[in-house]
């Protein structure tokens, strides 16, 4: 096989691994802020 | 002295983490850049491997940081443990997933390196198993975590695992000198010089400080999620 895809493959495969560690966090800050502002309003 | 403990407290500890993420996560961005450049332009293709070498500048850098911070998570778990400091256990929380990320990346871009090279993806060699089974503590540690309720318990019964898994990193760093394997020795020595090119090592180099930096910036940003979601502070930013 050709050795651009292993390299590509590599550093494809780290890229997407970061992001999808970003993106998660990004989603999951999204969500505790969501949380926090909800549990704001319902206290009384 | 006593101005640095009061950031053992999440409440206290919670604003400066917060404020420090860009101060990692712009250099991270910036060094990933600069080392991607030095390791695909300014190194020169090796005479026996040819371009498939430059999976190493991914390799290398994402098994060190499994490695250390998997040193790193068993510390802060057991301070956790032993002194009762609840944002210990919480960094020991949020480093499990960035190491096994890399330990994973790392097992992953070393199989596709092995491939090219050995003519294999995979053989139960002593330093890949040792890593594979570093792979699985990580998991363990996560799957504890996760499995128990209680998150008292859960740091707890966590920290007992990172403590004993600590065994593993010395077998992983010495597994190449202790038996005959297929993985080559280190190349990359401190105390005596260093059998690889200045530009490759400088692209190695980056690599590690831009995966340094990246892993700070996600785990200071995991924690202060977790500083939200398990203790009574407000949201920042």
């Amino acid at each position: 096989m050709n050795p651009a895809f292993y390299v590509w493959g590599s550093y494809g495969l780290a890229l997407l691994a970061m992001c999808g560690e970003v993106l998660a966090l990004v989603r999951r800050r999204r969500a505790v802020r969501h949380a926090k502002s909800t549990e704001r309003v319902m206290r009384p | 002295m006593s101005k640095w403990y009061k950031y053992a407290s999440p409440v206290n500890l919670y604003p400066l983490a917060s404020r420090m993420i860009p101060w990692f996560a712009i250099p991270a961005a910036i060094f990933f850049i600069t080392g991607l450049y030095v390791g695909f332009v300014v190194a020169p293709t090796d005479f026996q491997q040819g371009d498939v070498y430059r999976v190493l500048f991914i390799h290398v850098p994402a098994a060190w940081m499994g490695m250390f911070l998997y040193l790193l998570m068993s510390i802060y778990a057991a301070i956790g443990w032993a002194y009762n400091a609840r944002a210990a256990s919480m960094m020991a929380s949020s480093l499990s997933i960035t190491g096994a990320m890399f330990t994973f990346l790392s097992l992953i871009t070393g199989s596709l390196w092995g491939k090219p090279t050995w003519g294999t993806w995979w053989v139960w060699d002593a330093r890949m198993t040792s890593t594979l089974i570093l792979l699985f503590l990580y998991a363990g540690f996560i799957s504890l975590q996760s499995a128990i309720d209680d998150p008292r318990r859960a740091d707890r019964a966590g920290a007992v695992l990172a403590v004993v898994g600590v065994i593993n990193l010395p077998i992983i760093y010495f597994s190449v000198q202790w038996w005959n394997t297929l993985h080559q020795g280190a190349t990359i020595r401190i105390v005596s010089h260093t059998t690889m090119a200045a530009p490759m090592l400088a692209a190695l180099l980056i690599m590690l400080a831009a995966c340094w930096l990246y892993s700070v910036a996600v785990v200071l940003s995991r924690l202060c999620c977790i500083f939200v979601e398990r203790e009574q502070v407000e949201v920042i930013g």
